[in-house]
């Protein structure tokens, strides 16, 4: 009888707690939606601004997080065979190609979704709380064991969320996870951090009503709007060169991605790509923005 | 929102305790209960769980044993849940569901109203035994289920069940109307399709007149 129903009354409880390594997961709910591509370019994005960064694919047996960070041949030991103690954190953390302070732990190929025990993924970040300083969690999809273990510890969530209602709906029920079945919920501590990213933003589409424009989504799920990262097919092109698209430098869906973390270290930016381009006389005399 | 009345030890003449828990008993509300109960009368033996609202069942289990917890610190044994409106399985984790006399029974305690501060998600479900009073949003798919009255002071999109037990009297009030479906006392009606400009996303109140048809009208301020 306890649980969901109790959970806002002992919120405050956790204030003093040491300020520690910080627990962020990406999840969505549904599938496909950016939260892979937004791992990795957000562990990329903090990494770069000098903080030291470890991501962690939770998609086990689907693992693709490798891939998209270009580590796969890299790929000696897993998530799970840390948990398994076959393979110590040392020996299963690739460091990125370009990047000093990021790291990757990537998930199995093998294993079933059960190998990722609550007591072994909470072992496993307690070591990792100790040498770095944000914990970037690529949930899968669903809300199903893998999904939820990502989850668990997390301190923030980057809810990722495309311009469409099913997508919308899907971010809803994981806020509402989040809200009871965190483990910050359960222990009654202050609440997990909630910021919304809507991925694959495509104005053109919102104007003409075939998506959900910004504005319909904030006022679907009432939290922060922490970035909108652009559709783009540099996204697919970052893909087939296996590193994450924040690193095409100069691209909308990078500039975006780098807006994402300069916002969540806690700067203030105005929103982007967010209005159609105007494809007029003016646009062709005075080139694009 | 400790509430004093969210917990009730109903002594018996036998060896059992009856126990009463509501949504927002707290374990330590529990102890302290049978700490002092302890103090005046140390020959019972046995406590019969009483609830007073839908447990969630996916939990009950485990609620069950962290009282086995405690009470096993008063040398007491959760033997038996007692049978009501909530309750209706023949035994829940081995425990027998048992008829309480008539006269052991506890009232329904009502007015104990829960306030809800955060946004009701999608596929969250609030349940209480007296009011709910939800500050912000109840999101499509939700649902809000009390035995008193109902307060959405944000949106409402989702479902809202106000006198669930057969209260006809209570009311739902709602800031800003655009809920799935709603009920009073059972009485329900699916809102399929768009409410007319004066009720859709504006305040209203929602009661059962005299002939039980659901009524929703502007609130009037
Ligand atoms: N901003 C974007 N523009 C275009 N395609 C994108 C964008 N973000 C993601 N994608 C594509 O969507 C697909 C799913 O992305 P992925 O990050 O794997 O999602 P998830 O991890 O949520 O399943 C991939 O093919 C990816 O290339
Ligand atoms: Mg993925």
């Amino acid at each position: 009888m306890r649980g969901e129903i109790n959970r806002h009354k002992m919120q405050f409880l956790g204030a003093n707690m040491a300020k520690a390594a910080r627990i962020v997961v990406v999840t969505s709910g549904k599938g496909g939606v950016g939260k892979t591509t937004t791992s990795a370019s957000f562990a990329t994005g903090l990494a770069l601004s000098g903080h030291k960064t470890v991501v962690i694919d939770f998609d086990i047996g689907l693992r693709n997080l490798d891939l998209i960070m270009g580590c796969e041949r890299r790929v000696v030991y897993d998530f799970v065979n840390v948990i398994n103690g076959e393979a110590t954190l040392h020996q299963a953390l690739i460091k990125d190609k370009n990047c000093d302070n990021l790291y990757v732990l990537a998930a199995s190929q093998t294993k079933d979704k059960e190998a990722l025990t609550q007591d072994g993924v909470e072992k496993v970040l307690n070591e990792l709380r100790k040498d770095f300083e944000f914990i970037v969690c690529d949930s899968p999809a669903g809300i199903e064991m893998g999904a939820f273990m990502a989850l668990y510890f997390a301190d923030e969530a980057l809810v990722v969320t495309n311009p469409e209602v099913s997508s919308v709906r899907d971010s809803d029920r994981i806020l509402g996870i989040l809200a009871s079945k965190a483990k910050r919920a359960v222990d009654g501590r202050e609440k997990v951090k909630e910021h919304l990213i809507i991925t694959r933003y495509n104005p053109e589409r919102v104007e003409n009503g075939d998506m959900l424009s910004l504005t319909d989504i904030q006022d679907i799920l009432r939290i922060p709007v922490l970035g909108v990262v652009p559709e783009s097919k540099d996204v697919l092109q970052a893909s087939n060169t296996g590193s994450p698209v924040i690193n095409l430098r100069g691209t909308n869906v990078s500039e975006a991605y780098f807006d994402i973390v300069a916002r969540f270290l806690g700067e203030d930016r105005p929103l982007r790509y967010i209005t159609a381009e105007k494809k007029g006389l003016l646009k062709r005399i005075f080139g694009g923005n | 929102m400790m509430s004093s009345n969210s917990i009730k030890l109903n002594s018996a003449n036998f060896d059992y305790y009856i126990l009463r828990v509501t949504p927002s008993t707290e374990l330590e509300q529990i102890a302290s209960k049978l700490a002092t109960l302890r103090e005046f009368d140390a020959t019972g033996k046995y406590l019969v769980l009483e609830c007073g609202a839908k447990p969630d069942m996916s939990q009950f289990t485990s609620y069950l044993r962290k009282i086995d917890d405690i009470a096993a610190k008063f040398a007491l044994e959760v033997k038996f849940i007692a049978a009501n409106q909530f309750i209706s399985a023949d035994q829940i984790d081995g425990r027998a569901v048992i008829n309480l006399p008539a006269t052991l029974q506890s009232k329904p305690i009502l007015n104990q109203t829960l306030l809800i501060e955060e946004p009701v998600r999608s596929g969250i479900r609030i349940e209480n035994d007296g009011d709910i009073i939800v500050t912000s949003l109840v999101s499509h798919n939700a649902e809000i289920i009390a035995s008193g009255n109902i307060h959405v002071y944000g949106d409402c999109r989702g479902r809202v069940l106000a006198g669930n037990g057969g209260n006809k009297k209570a009311k739902i009030f709602v800031a800003r109307f655009n809920a799935e479906l709603i009920s009073i006392a059972g009485i329900y009606r699916v809102i399929e399709d768009k409410l007319p400009d004066n009720l859709h996303n504006k305040a209203v109140q929602i009661f059962l007149d005299e002939k039980e048809r659901l009524n929703i009208i502007p609130l009037a301020v």
